[in-house]
């Protein structure tokens, strides 16, 4: 599976999609919409919201795509867009107003994934994707944006109009969950590998 | 609460199996639907903008109406007894409307075949100008009442002639009100 940033088209499909050749902006969209969504549902979390963000960010995308000067691939060019569209979701006050209702910004996205050791089966302990999960939003973004993404502290803590103390912080805290998320699984060796 | 950063290294596993996640989801939506809802929300902004434009266009005219009638009232309390002259006062052995007396008249008298033309209120009824349009109307009335009774009573020609000026200057500010508000209602 090819990651977002590493994602390129071809020089003429490019040039006719900026025409405004639908057949063109069809086959960029198959090309790019699986990586750009995987990469919004890692930073925003599924759901209605990362629907909303990514519908956005292609929306965006295509307004914007004549400006393209093709100087980096094209899913690089993506993937800044659409961490900004993320960020600006995350920063909004209705997603802070909606993370307060499900139990405040520190508590993580679902209930069920609170306590871990005791309440998810040993199976589900080694689910990475539920220990992500298991992180507040803003946390989740800044792991993944410096694991994944290669983000430095500085870049994240602009990205969110802070400092990169701010981004080292989020980033420690939510690597002490992760492992209490996985430590119980890694004792038992007994889980079932990624 | 304190995190050690340096602890934080001691996840090395963990981030592999971040950086080893799936890459890719199926889009939630497939191009057509894509393009249909870019469609839809392009309509929207351009509905959303012209909407704008319109409310832009309402409260310019409403406060060019405004300022006509602030131009044409004066900023007194009481107008009418101040601006009349009484039978001893000096006022009353000068003439009061130096200029223009016919055209405001005439203007007056289309006015108010306007103004009559007009239903009772508009079709949008806005604060502002409703509250100014009742003050006009109120002063109009008690001008009417006035000019009345001096007519009954005889005599005071001069200020029964400065009353009804006045009078015609009052049906005009209201005509450009009522203007003002039927433009406001005819936008989009």
């Amino acid at each position: 599976m090819a990651k977002l940033v590493q994602i390129g088209v071809a020089a003429d499909l490019l040039a006719q999609a900026c025409r405004g050749d639908e057949h063109a902006e069809s086959e960029i969209y198959a090309a790019v919409a699986p990586a750009t969504f995987g990469l919004i549902r890692r930073l925003v979390g599924g759901g209605a919201q990362a629907e909303d963000v990514f519908q956005d960010t292609m929306m965006t995308f295509y307004e914007r795509l004549p400006s393209f000067r093709a100087e980096a691939p094209i899913g690089a060019w993506l993937r800044q867009i659409a961490i900004s569209k993320c960020l600006m979701y995350l920063r909004s006050p209705w997603h802070r107003a909606r993370v307060q209702l499900d139990g405040g910004a520190e508590g993580g996205m679902n209930a069920e994934f609170e306590h871990p050791s005791q309440a998810a089966p040993v199976a589900e302990c080694l689910d990475v994707e539920h220990a992500l999960a298991s992180l507040s939003p803003t946390a989740r973004a800044v792991v993944w944006l410096f694991e994944v993404e290669g983000y430095s502290h500085d870049e994240i803590g602009r990205a969110f109009g802070r400092t990169a103390s701010f981004s080292k912080s989020q980033l420690a805290r939510a690597h002490h969950r992760l492992r209490a998320w996985f430590e119980p699984a890694v004792e038992q060796s007994a889980c079932t590998s990624i | 609460m304190h995190f050690d950063l340096e602890d934080s290294h001691s996840v090395p596993e963990i981030v592999q199996m971040l950086r080893h996640l799936p890459s890719e989801s199926a889009p939630p939506i497939h191009w057509q639907e894509f393009k249909r809802r870019q469609l839809l929300r392009r309509a929207r902004a351009r509905s959303a903008r012209r909407r704008q434009f319109a409310l832009v266009a309402a409260v310019a005219v409403v406060m060019i109406g405004a300022v006509a009638l602030w131009r044409y009232l004066p900023p007194t309390e009481d107008p009418m007894a101040q601006r009349l002259p009484t039978a001893a006062s000096p006022m009353a052995h000068r003439p009061i409307v130096p200029i223009a007396w016919d055209e405001a008249a005439l203007r007056s008298v289309a006015s108010e075949r306007w103004l009559a033309s007009q239903p009772a209120e508009p079709a949008i009824v806005r604060v502002g100008t409703r509250a100014a349009v009742t003050n006009l109307e109120d002063r109009i009335a008690w001008a009417d009442d006035t000019l009345t009774s001096m007519r009954a009573k005889g005599g005071e020609a001069d200020r029964a002639r400065a009353l009804q000026y006045e009078r015609d200057r009052l049906v005009n500010s209201l005509a450009q009100v009522r203007y003002a508000e039927t433009l406001a209602a005819d936008l989009p």
